[in-house]
């Protein structure tokens, strides 16, 4: 697992996914990059909110590129 | 690995090389004992293979959508059911488009290779499997509205448990294709490549042994990685951006667009789809792996193709796909044509964007469309059931220094034409002509490559058909002042009839280029049409020599000579070209 990049001291992983539950048919997606979490989610505060994230370099990516663009708004 | 030495980067190489050709041992023997011949002359399949955490070490070059693709679907799995799900000898399968697939048709098999009781990695081959059940006959249903009337989904599911059959997952399989023989054998040819990985990896093993062998591929990853990352150094920072869409969705005549903003910045490129319309009901939705697919071959096109590709190369290149848009499908949403239509228009707009940064190695847009014919039925003379996924070729982009490529498969794949001879043979139809369109490459100071014609004629007493195609209304644009391309379609002249007319026309289709399940018969004519390629810069600006060329070679008209290129036809040979 990637190491623990983020500034957030409360930052980390946790088990969101559910793609190994089939009674569960929607999924959760990085926040960032939009990839399906599979089982395992980078959890981090950013722009005001908690946010799940596939990865740390999501979280970073989050904060340098996807803030500064479009704001904390939701897609 | 600190010292950086040439004699570490021969090595390297070597085995760089070493494993590739692993990737290609395993694609020939796909390609030779696979039953369809999306797999024998298609080559619509992948091999490669994988460090114990997922990432690709090698691959070889076969089809790109599903290199891309492949990622993630090996990630994907890894992280469900874990690595240690994996035995000496099991094979797990699945082919779910929302578990890092491209789409439904293409079936990941991924094995395990151990080495001295050691899990050194995977090997993967993923490929079309031509006929899947769901409510179009061969796969491609251009009208379908979800997910499950596309075809059976298989999460992770073991296939093979310690070299053993799983019975119970192949009854499944096989009771849900139309076409189980086909089926089971390109499964077993795409396990056969896994056995070829299994013992070249042994043999590479016990010369250099497995932590070694890590350390290296470890190293291979890094150094593809600062490679990619210099040749996009070479890019000029910046925003660049650009829109395109596809003409509708099968369901509806309504066009839908998708918009990248791709940031270079740092060695870095972040392709941001925010700004794309929302999933739509018909199944020309992508996938997350396919927008990334795309956007990484988009890049390969314009860098240097000999860095290494691994899971390094892959490494600078940041995808943003909003869920729920037509970048990034979410479950239920129809997806199959996703992969075949809108990841072209996908590779197109990125490379649209870095058109503007990189005007030496830009080219206008492709053909950009599978034109999926697909078909099936019932052989009358021996009773079993066949089926068929057949594409066409397009003509590629007019380029700041040459013509497009005629007839070549779009970019997402480097799948070859069918020979007439394999088709005629294998299915009831008879070709009737197979040829370039006059006039379908876009005209410009280099031109647009060529689309095709294609006339099949009926010789069954029926057959079911189904369609899906994109650009026969919205063509390849140009560039830099270049004209379109050609525009595709699909028609028919039933039996007797005097005229080809569109399949809305004959049976109400809603979309006349994207619809399932039609019976056609024997004496029926189905001419299939594909794109031509956008032209580059401006016609006046074409030699005359390359124009009269042309002229001669019939890859334009008279008139277009005239009007377009501004060059008057001389003598017999030009004037009665056409």
């Amino acid at each position: 697992m990637t190491p623990h990049t983020s500034t957030d001291r409360a930052a980390r992983w946790e088990e969101r996914g559910h793609a190994d539950d089939y009674l569960v048919t929607s999924s959760v997606h990085c926040e960032c990059c939009g990839r399906m979490i599979a089982r395992h989610a980078w959890i981090a505060e950013a722009g005001g909110a908690e946010r799940v994230f596939c990865e740390p370099a999501c979280e970073q990516l989050y904060r340098t590129f996807w803030l500064p663009r479009h704001g904390g708004a939701s897609r | 690995m600190n010292s950086v030495t040439s004699s570490d980067t021969i090595e390297l190489t070597l085995l760089h090389n070493r494993l590739s050709s692993i990737c290609r041992e395993m694609g020939v023997a796909t390609m030779r004992t696979a039953f369809s011949p999306v797999f024998n002359e298609g080559f619509d399949f992948v091999c490669a293979l994988f460090d114990p955490g997922g990432r690709m070490i090698a691959q070889a070059e076969y089809n790109p959508s599903m290199l891309g693709a492949a990622n993630f679907a090996v990630k994907w799995v890894l992280e469900e059911i874990g690595a240690d799900a994996f035995a000496p000898g099991d094979v797990w399968v699945h082919n779910d488009p929302y578990r890092g697939g491209c789409h439904l048709p293409e079936h990941l098999v991924l094995k395990g290779v151990f080495h001295g009781g050691e899990l050194f990695g995977f090997a993967a081959t993923i490929g079309h499997v031509a006929e899947i059940g769901g409510r179009a006959v061969g796969g491609l249903a251009g009208d379908a509205t979800d997910v499950y009337q596309e075809g059976l989904r298989l999460p992770p599911v073991k296939l093979v448990a310690g070299g053993e059959d799983v019975r119970d997952v192949w009854k499944i399989l096989l009771t849900n294709h139309r076409t189980p023989k086909l089926t089971w054998g390109d499964l077993h040819a795409m396990l056969g490549s896994l056995t070829i990985a299994e013992r070249r990896l042994g043999e590479l093993l016990d010369e250099h042994g497995v932590t070694d062998t890590m350390r290296d591929t470890g190293e291979l990853m890094r150094r593809s990685a600062a490679w990619m990352t210099r040749e996009i150094e070479a890019i000029p920072d910046g925003d660049y951006e650009f829109t395109d869409v596809m003409e509708n969705d099968g369901i509806s005549s309504d066009p839908h667009q998708i918009h990248v903003s791709v940031c270079v910045r740092g060695g870095e490129v972040i392709a941001d789809f925010t700004g794309t319309d929302r999933q739509v009901r018909g199944p020309i939705n992508a996938t997350y792996a396919v927008t990334a697919a795309a956007t990484y071959n988009a890049i390969f096109h314009l860098t240097d193709p000999l860095v290494p590709r691994n899971a390094g190369c892959y490494q600078p290149i940041r995808i943003i796909a909003p869920p729920g848009t037509l970048v990034n499908v979410v479950h239920p949403g129809a997806e199959v044509g996703g992969n075949s239509e809108t990841h072209c228009r996908i590779i197109g707009v990125v490379l649209g964007a870095l058109a503007r940064a990189l005007p030496d190695r830009a080219a206008a847009a492709d053909g950009a469309t599978g034109c999926n014919f697909v078909f099936g039925g019932i052989n009358a003379d021996t009773g079993e059931p066949y089926a068929n996924y057949h594409f066409e070729n397009v003509g590629w982009g007019g380029a700041a220094n040459h013509d497009g490529n005629d007839a070549q498969c779009a970019p997402l794949a480097i799948s070859r034409n069918v020979p007439v001879e394999v088709f005629d043979t294998r299915y009831p139809f008879l070709t009737r002509a197979l040829r370039l369109v006059t006039d379908s490459g876009g005209a410009g100071r280099h031109r647009g490559g060529l689309g095709t014609e294609r006339v099949l004629l009926v010789r069954a007493p029926e057959i079911t058909v189904g369609a899906l195609f994109d650009r026969s209304l919205v063509p390849p644009w140009g560039l830099d002042g270049g004209l379109p391309g050609g525009t595709t379609g699909i028609t028919i002249r039933r039996a007797g009839d005097s005229r080809f007319v569109t399949f809305t026309e004959a049976f109400g289709t809603i979309s006349p280029t994207k619809f399932s399940n039609i019976t056609v018969f024997r004496g029926d004519e189905i001419r299939i049409v594909s794109s031509g390629g956008g032209g580059y810069g401006d016609p006046r600006e074409r030699a005359e020599e390359l124009v009269r060329r042309d002229l001669r070679n019939r890859y334009i008209t008279p008139a277009a000579a005239r009007e377009l290129y501004g060059v008057e036809p001389a003598g017999p040979s030009e004037a009665a070209a056409v």
